[in-house]
Parts: structure tokens; sequence; C-alpha cells
């Protein structure tokens, strides 16, 4: 089963990133080191909009045992789990 | 982590589209050039979606910074799988040309004309690229790529010239999809290279292309979006060989693939070699023996015999001609001459041909060189490299006649229209962009209504100005904000392609090997995929076959002349003395044969007083009121009032200084001696685009082809920046040649001027003589005038103010009648011209054909017999009644209620229908002409003002007479309907406002800042009521607005 996470609430903080990529992060007071980027993906959504839309990178990642897919949101510069595989 | 990973040392981007992929790419090919060249990458194609359009720019670009270009398009087989194709040779690109005209339908034989109509997508078959493959590479894309079966075709096509290409725009499923393409092409043994699938060439433009893609789909942003039109992000742009690295690391091979590819390319456009089709010549004679016995025929018309400097002239002109290898070319443009005079069609040749006695003697211009000093050399010497064209303007309402004509001669294969891409204008841009920002419509149509005049990009900045001072920050996202800043980035872009008004390509060779043909909208043409400047640039000569109003107009009045003579008598007005005066000694054929005396032609008397309406080039109110300044004595002077009046030399500030000189207010000085006899009939002012040449000549040293290659140059598109290219080259050769740094600025500056537009001499020449036919046409045969000046719909005028005009000379305007009325305006009587039916916009010529001969049977008795015998749909009835066209069956109210009870019974048989009599009041006068202009455009009871005006004057607002009684300088308040606003480019902001009072015109002068300030008021009103101060300038008079006058 998997959970989902609307964007920017499931906070992380990111100790360490190497070329734009996560490489150990904190989440829910444990930190977790990166082991791969599975894939990783953008999506700029509707910039027309009022609120400016998203502007999001995605990236799957395997961390320790969990599968997790991250966004990084590129406007606010911050990042947040989105998706947890288990 | 897994490791880092290692750029390619050489990328080459090989799937690239630019705006010329109408409504899909963002961005111009210099754009992708610069963008390509900044991230150091080892080549770049340009693949459009089926198009080439856009190669010759890109060719360009590539030259100026460097970079290897490789040709290409992008294609669809089968409403399915998408190839991009990369042009390795010649023979690639002449089998792409091939392929594209097929997907164009430019190869489809006329009688599929019917099938083809409606078929705006084009799209090309397997079978069809068998035999069209060779010296072509093929790249499938994964994404939008063929299924396997065709995959497996493709391959024993190509063999070892197909990739699979690979893409990763950073979307979800990319890296599935990629996946899957290199597993196939593992199987298949095929090579994969990755491609960028570009679409603009930086992460900004992403937002231009969205709103283009819900512009080619009618949607806004959000429908768009809500329906997958749009991509997911906007990675599609020209990115580095390290971005791709970064999606690849694994496939070093495949990073470099392209750049492998684009090794192998050896191709460059160059049409240079491009020849026209031969001519058939009688009695199988060479084809330059052949124009030399047409030309020497030609001559013995033309010139005395003993005329040795004429002799010598076309002996030289020939030799070049031969030199040059344009016999045929010559004789093909005489053959559609002699076809024009073989149907009674008008033509008259102008621009730099019109500049040679062998265009003189064949007939294809009308003006003889060596009366107005016209160099061969101009348009044409053995040192030239840039292609020569030829321009004859034929009547317009029959200019298709000679098109066809020319098409049907060569072939499909060998001859073609050159094409126009039509760019967003700014009212166009304005209301897509904001439909597909979903703008309220009021708030575009405003907009559109104050700045259409602009391009798109000043637009822009005056809302971004409106924007500041109601206080909206700039970097908000206010949707005004949006608006703007795609408004600046849609500049430029095409929408569409179209066809060129008359630019015509004949080809020895099939056209479809060099160029591809694609059908056009109107049944029979055939179009190319280039413009007019790519076609120059790219050494191709061209012939334009344009359309000219004032000949459909001259040619009515020569026919309503023989016809209504009453002898039969032709009249041929390029014979007039007038037409053919200037005060030198070649003149003498003109002058003693019809004892012509300049000074006692009424003609130009008639033109020196500003009454100029209809006539040809010198009708704006900017040329009467030069006119009325300089009083031009002859068509010399003429030829240079016509150019002046040209963004070029008004920019160079060229106008003021010819027009005080001319005056006498200031003395004639040249720039340098030398320049001198060069600029002696121009008063020391370089007017013609001849003058530039000379200017580089004299001063800076140039050959006459460098000379030439400058004034092309003045002639692009973006001729600013292609005219700096030759300032240092300017500069140096006048410094050679002695000149001081402080006179070559200042004459590079003249040169500079040039690129805002100016005229050549001989072209203006040819207009000026066009410009005396149609004054002594109004002079002396004022009624057959003005037939044609509305039946050719020629000048800037509407019909409500020509007719003002007429009634000022005497003559009367008949109303619209069933009984009397043709289709367009007829002369009757001696002084009056009947209204036609031709402005009523539900009313048919068909129905008007049956009309005519319905009344010539027997008279219409009532509205009943009229329905029943010309038939037609009720609007168009009504609209026929609204028009007063069948008032005297009734008055127009009660004509309307009987029709509104007989219309839905109409039937062939004269059954009787009882109907209820009503009694209705008649319209009154004002009404009427309201319904008048409303159904016809105008009306022959004068214009509103004659209503309005006894209403106005009791408020206090002046007549035209009452203003032009006062004093220069003095205040007025007066009110009239607009008839024209212009706000010329090289007026620094300065507007001209036309007003039609009831006895005459008005010119208003609106200043910018009192322009900015009412610019509301004076844009929206039908009747501006203003306050200003009277100004006179010899025989005509304005006002300066000062501000709305308050009722």
């Amino acid at each position: 089963m998997a959970h989902l996470w609307p964007v920017n609430t499931q906070i992380i903080d990111m100790v360490e990133i190497a070329d734009g990529l996560p490489l150990v992060f904190t989440w829910h007071g444990r930190t977790r080191r990166v082991k791969r980027v599975l894939a990783d993906w953008m999506a700029e959504g509707d910039w027309w909009a009022e609120d400016g839309g998203e502007q999001h990178r995605y990236l799957l990642i395997q961390a320790e045992a969990l599968i997790l897919t991250l966004a990084h949101d590129l406007i606010a510069n911050t990042w947040s789990v989105a998706r947890l595989a288990d | 982590m897994e490791g880092l990973f290692i750029a390619p040392r050489r990328y080459a981007e090989l799937q690239c589209r630019s705006y010329f992929s109408l409504l899909q790419g963002a961005s111009s090919p210099e754009q992708l050039v610069t963008q390509a060249h900044a991230q150091g990458l080892a080549a770049l194609a340009l693949t459009d979606w089926f198009s080439v359009a856009g190669i010759p720019r890109f060719q360009r670009a590539c030259a100026t910074v460097g970079l290897k270009g490789v040709y290409g398009a992008q294609i669809r087989l089968d409403h399915a799988g998408e190839l991009v194709l990369i042009v390795q040779n010649d023979l690639g690109w002449r089998n792409l040309c091939r392929l594209l005209s097929l997907a164009h339908g430019g190869l489809s034989a006329p009688e599929s004309e019917k099938e083809w109509i409606g078929k705006v997508d084009p799209d090309l078959h397997l079978a069809q690229l068998e035999s069209l493959n060779a010296g072509l590479f093929a790249i499938m894309d994964a994404r939008r790529g063929p299924d396997d079966a065709t995959a497996q075709s493709l391959k024993q096509l190509f063999g070892p010239r197909l990739r699979q290409g690979l893409t990763d725009h950073l979307r979800a499923d990319d890296g599935r999809i990629n996946i899957a393409a290199a597993r196939r092409a593992e199987a298949l043994d095929i090579p994969i290279m990755i491609i960028g699938d570009v679409m603009h060439h930086d992460h900004a433009h992403g937002k231009l292309r969205d709103v283009l893609l819900a512009i080619d789909q009618g949607q806004t942003l959000t429908e768009a979006r809500l329906t997958g039109s749009l991509p997911a992000n906007h990675q599609a742009w020209l990115r580095g060989s390290f971005a791709h690295a970064a999606r690849f690391p694994d496939m070093p091979e495949a990073l470099v693939e392209g750049a492998r590819l684009a090794d192998a390319c050896s191709f460059t456009l160059d049409m240079r070699n491009v020849t026209p089709p031969r001519f058939v010549c009688p009695d199988d004679l060479d084809p330059h023996a052949y124009l030399e016995q047409r030309c020497w025929a030609g001559f013995a018309i033309r010139y005395e015999p003993d005329d040795a400097e004429a002799r010598i002239r076309l002996t030289h002109e020939l030799s070049v001609v031969q030199q040059a290898g344009l016999s045929e070319y010559f004789l093909h443009t005489a053959a559609l001459c002699d076809e024009a005079d073989r149907l009674a069609i008008k033509h008259s040749g102008r621009g730099s041909a019109a500049g040679a006695m062998v265009s003189y003697v064949l007939n294809i211009s009308q003006l003889c060189p060596l009366q107005f000093g016209l160099s061969f050399e101009r348009f044409i010497n053995p040192q030239r490299t840039s292609p020569i064209d030829i321009d004859v303007d034929f009547d317009s309402s029959r200019r298709d006649e000679i098109i066809r004509h020319a098409l049907t001669i060569h072939g499909r294969e060998h001859a073609a229209l050159v094409c126009v891409h039509i760019t967003y204008s700014t009212r166009l841009a304005m209301r897509e962009l904001g439909k597909a920002l979903d703008l309220p419509l009021e708030t575009t149509t405003r907009y559109a209504q104050l700045y259409d005049r602009h391009s798109p990009g000043s637009a822009a900045h005056r809302i971004d100005l409106e924007l500041d001072e109601a206080g909206v920050p700039p970097d908000s996202r206010h949707p005004l904000r949006l608006f703007a800043q795609l408004l600046r980035r849609i500049e430029n872009v095409p929408r569409h392609r179209g066809q060129h008004p008359g630019g015509t390509i004949f080809t020895r060779e099939p056209l479809c090997e060099w160029m591809p043909i694609e059908r056009a909208s109107m049944p029979g043409r055939y179009v190319v995929q280039w413009d007019k400047d790519d076609i120059d640039e790219l050494g191709l000569p061209k012939l334009d076959l344009l359309g000219l109003r004032s000949l459909t107009l001259i040619g009515e009045c020569e026919r309503l002349l023989e016809s209504r003579s009453g002898t039969g008598q032709k009249i041929d007005l390029n014979e007039l003395p007038g037409a053919n005066y200037l005060p030198d000694a070649r003149n003498h054929r003109y002058a003693s044969r019809a004892g012509y005396v300049l000074a006692d032609d009424p003609v130009w008397k008639q033109l020196e007083v500003g009454d100029a309406i209809g006539l040809f080039q010198v009708q704006s109110r900017a040329q009467i009121q030069l006119i009325d300044k300089t009083k031009p004595a002859d068509l010399m002077e003429l030829a240079t009032e016509i150019a002046i009046i040209r963004p070029g030399p008004i920019q160079g500030g060229l106008l003021k200084a010819y027009v005080d000189r001319k005056r006498g207010l200031a003395p004639v000085t040249y720039l340098h001696p030398k320049l001198e006899p060069l600029l002696k009939r121009t008063l020391g002012v370089a007017v013609f685009q001849e003058n530039l040449m000379d200017v580089a000549i004299a001063l800076a040293g140039f050959s006459p082809a460098d000379a030439d290659s400058l004034r092309r140059a003045a002639n692009r598109k973006n001729a600013t920046q292609a005219l700096e290219q030759w300032r240092g080259r300017f500069m140096t050769g006048c410094s050679e040649n002695g000149i001081t740094d402080d006179i070559a600025i200042a004459a590079f500056d003249t040169v500079r001027g040039f690129a805002a537009f100016g005229f050549l001499l001989s072209h203006s020449a040819s207009f000026a003589r066009l410009s005396y036919q149609t004054m002594w046409l109004k002079h002396h045969h004022p009624q057959y005038f003005y037939v044609g000046l509305m039946n050719s719909e020629s000048g800037f005028y509407s019909d409500q103010t020509i007719a003002g005009d007429l009634r000022r000379h005497g003559l009367r305007m008949l109303p619209l009648d069933a009984r009397e009325s043709g289709w367009q305006y007829t002369p009757e009587g001696h002084s009056g011209i009947r209204i036609g039916f031709w402005r009523l916009k539900q009313f048919n010529k068909p129905a008007f054909e049956v009309l005519a001969a319905e009344r010539e049977r027997s008279p219409f008795t009532s509205l009943r017999d009229f329905a029943r015998r010309v038939p037609m749909h009720r609007d168009a009835l009504y609209e026929l009644t609204r028009s007063g066209a069948l008032d005297y069956l009734g008055e127009r109210r009660t004509l309307l209620w009987e029709l509104g009870e007989i219309a839905p019974r109409l039937d062939p048989l004269p059954l009787i229908h009882h109907t209820t009599p009503v009694a209705l009041a008649g319209l009154d006068a004002l009404a009427r002409l309201e319904w008048d202009v409303e159904t016809s455009g105008l009306s022959a009871d004068g214009n509103v003002m004659k209503h309005l005006q006894p209403v106005l004057s009791a408020q206090g607002f002046m007549t035209l007479a009452e203003i032009r009684a006062l004093p220069d300088g003095a205040h007025c308040r007066a009110a009239a309907p607009p008839y024209i606003f212009q706000r010329p480019g090289t007026a620094n902001g300065v507007c001209f406002m036309g007003l039609e009072f009831d006895d005459g015109l008005l010119d208003l002068v609106i200043w910018p800042q009192v322009y900015e300030k009412y610019r509301s008021y004076i844009r929206t009103s039908t009747l501006l009521k203003f306050e200003g101060t009277v100004q006179h300038n010899g025989a005509t008079s304005s006002v300066i607005f000062e501000r709305p006058a308050m009722d």
C-alpha cells in the first residue's frame, strides 16, 4: 500500500545535496541516506494561474529500505515527501 | 548514491523546431542558433514540422556565428509515427523537397482540387519514402515514433541511415518510453542517438509555446491543460551536452551520435545555378538572338532610327543581359506583357527593371531610361552577385488572369508563387493571447482599439506603463502583466503562411527539387515555403506580377472614353505629353509633336491647389501639403515628391531639407563636392535608392555590385542590422578616398535612413507617370475618373468621402435604383454617377444578373412582382428595400411591412395574397441617409454633416468655411466625423486625423502629449468635437487639436 500526501505537507530537512540531487535528509526526526535515485521528473503547472502554479521536481529514491517520492518545490526551494511505497 | 556522469566531448542537436513549425515551436531560427552557439553544440539541425521555411534564415544565422547547420524536417507517416529526416547531401535535399511537396499537395494534379480543399494536415505514406529516401538520414522519435512493423520497414529502406532517437524532458514516463525504444532498437540493430525534441530556445519561451498550443486548439490555457494539449513542463528547450549527459549517463556513444551524423552531412543551400524555363523561340532561334530581334523591333517604335545614344545604350544592355544569362528571363516577362496586351489588361513596369532600356523596348515598362537618366547598372551589372527581379503591375481586377496564364504555360512543376509568413499583428496577438489567458473580451477589445497601430512589443510597453501608473508591481502575477510579457514574445512569430501578392518563381528543372511547393487554398495556386527575402538571399531571380488598382482605374476610364465618345477611338494615356514631359532635349518628341507647354497645362495647376483626392500616389494629406509647399514643375520633381514621403527619407531628415531648398529658404549644399553632379536634380538631397548607391560609389569607392548589395541590405526586413554590417567597409572606403570622418559619418547616416524604406528613381518615375494620368483623367473626364476610382477601390478614401469630393467638382451622385443601377458605379448623363448594387452585403451578382434581365423584359410593378421575378433570400430582399433601391415602388418602411407579409409565401405562381394595408410614417432625411450608408456605404443625399451642421452651428460649432476664413493662429471650435486616423512611425508620435465636413475635408494635427491625454475620446468618437488653433499652409488648412469641445 502507498501513502500519498500533498506536496509541502511532509516537509523534510535536506542535510546534504550534490548537483541538485539529495544525498542525506531528515524526516520525522530520523536522518536517512539516499542510496540511489530511481527516476526523476519535473512538473511545471499552470503558470498563468493566480498562484503561479506549481514548479516541482520529483525524485523517486531508495533511502535505506524505503522507496519514496520526494518533491522539490523549485520556487520555495523546499523538499517534502509526496509518496511512500511500502 | 551512484557515480557522476561525464559530458560528451561533442553533442549535436538534430531534432529542433523553430516557430516556422507554426503554432508549435516558439523561437526564431536566430534565437535557436545563438543558444546552440552559447551551449557549445557541435552542430544544430533545423527540423520543422513538414517545413523548411526557416532554413534560409537558419543558414544565415549559422554562418554569422560559425556554427555548423544541418537541414531537415520532421514528418509523420500514415498519421501515426513521427520521423526526423536529415539531409546528408544534394540528393537528400531534392528528395526532402519532393517529399514535403507531396505531403502538402504541391504535386497533386489540379483535377484533384476538390479532394484537396480543406486538407490542411500534411501526411506522408511509407510507400512514398521508398523511392525518395536516398541522401537522407532518418531518426525515429521514441515517444511519437512509428510502430514496430513500420520501424522494420524503415530499417529496410534506410539501412545504416536509420537511428532510434531517445529524449528525456524530465517527464514521468520518459524513462519507460526510452527503455522500450532502446530495446526495440537493439532487436532491430538500429543505432541509438540522443535528441532533444527542441521546441524553444530557452526555458522562458515555454510559456509562449503553451500559449501557441492553446491557440492552435482554440482553447484557453486552462482548457488546454485539462485536455492534455500542454506539455507537463517546459523542458523542451535547447539544452547543452551537460544536461543530456545527466539524463543518459550510461550512453556515451548515443550522446555523440548526433555529432557523427552531422559530420556526415555536407549539404549547403545554394540556388545560384537555378535557370529559368527554356523559352521556345520561333524559327529555332537561339533565345538571345530572338531577344535581340524583339528588342530592335521595339526600338524602332520607341526611338528615332538615328538616335545614337539610345542605340549604344541598348547594344550595351543586350550584351550584359547575354553575359548574365538572363535573355530567357526577359523573354518570359515580355511574353506575359504581350498576353496582357492581347487581353487588353493594363500593365506597367516598376522597380529597378523599369530603368532598363531592354524593358522599355520590350514594352515591359513604359519609362524611357534616358529621359530620366536611369542607369542600367542599377538594375544589372556584370559584377553583380545578387539576383535580379522584375516587377510588373497589372490591372488588379484582372491580374489573376496573368498569374494563371504564367502558371499554366510553365506547368505546376516549374512555377509557383512566393509565400508570405503572416506574423502576429497587435490586434490579432491581443485577441488570441487574451483568449488563451481567458481575459474578458472587453479588456482585449479596448487595448486592441487603442494600440492597433503599434507593434505588439510597443503595445506591451504601453500596457506596462498603465499598470505602473495603477501601482501594479512589475513582478506581480497580474494577468495583464502576463499579457504584456507574452505580447512582447509573440512579436514576429508567424501565425500562418499565405501567398505573396505576385512574387513568382520559374525554373527549368522541376521546382519541387529545389524547394517544397504547397497547394494554396486558392484553386490552381501553388506556393513555395520561402518568402521574398529568402528568395533574394538564396540568389533566385523572381518575377513580381503585382496588382495595381490605379491601373484598373485607368483601364476603366480608357474603356469608358472609347465606348462613350461615340467615335470608338482608343486613347492611350501612356502617350499623353504631360506624362512624358521633362525639360530636356529628349522630350522634344512629345513637346514638339503635341505643342505641349508645361506652364499651360491645367492638370498641373489642379494638383498645385491640392485637388488630389483619388490621384495615384499623391492623394495623402502629407503629399497634398508637400505639393502645396513645393509646386512640382515636371515629372522628375513629381517623382521626387512621391519618393520623399517615405519612411526612409523622412527619418533621415531629408524631407525638411528638400522642402526648404525647393522653396529657396535654405541654400542647396552637398555633403561633398563629388556628390554635386549626382544629387543636383534632387537639390543635394539623397531621395532615391539610386542616390544611396551614388553616395557609396562616389565617397566610399564601392563597386556598382557592392553598392547594389548595400541597397538590397537597406530593403531587408531587418535592414538596420544588415546595414550596420557595411559600416566598417564604408568608413574604410571613405578614409582611403580622403573623405574626412565627419563627412563619412554623415554620409553613412544618410545610407542608414534608407533602412526604413525608400523608393528607386525608376520606380518612382514610373509611378509619377501613372500619377499624371490619373490627374489628367480627373481634370478632363472627372465623371469617368470617379467611376473608375470607386469601382477600382484605389486610394484610401471611402466612397462616402469620394462622393463628397465629386459633388464639389459639380457632379451628382445618383441613388441606388432597381430600374437603373448596374452592378458597380456607372456614369449617367454628363454629370451623374449611379450607385451600383455591389456594396450590398446580402445581394450577390447572380441575383443582379436576374434582376437586370427581368427589368429588361418588363418593369417591376410592385414589391410582390419584384420578389416573385427576382428570387433571392429574404435577408437580401430586406437589405435591398432598406437601401432605397425600390423607393419608386413605395416608401421604405411600408415596403418592409409588406415584405414581412409576403416573404414567407413567395412562390413562382402569381397567386393573390391578401395583405393588411398600414400607414407608416416615412423616414426623415437623416434616417434615410443612415439606412443608405448602412447598406450601400454612402448616400446620394450627401453626408451626415449636411443634417448635423445646422444643429451644431446653433451650438456654436463652426463650419469648415468659417474655419478657413479665420486668420492663422486663431482659435476654433468645431465638430465632424473622422474618416482617417494616422500615427506614422516617422512622425515622432504626432497623430493626424482627417475630418469630413459637409463642405470639405480638414486635417487635424494632434501632438503626442495631447493625444495621450485624450486618447480614448479621440479613438472612439464617431463625431469628434474639438477646440484648436487654425494653421494655414498655402492652399490647405489644418487645425492643431487642443482639447475635446464640450456641448
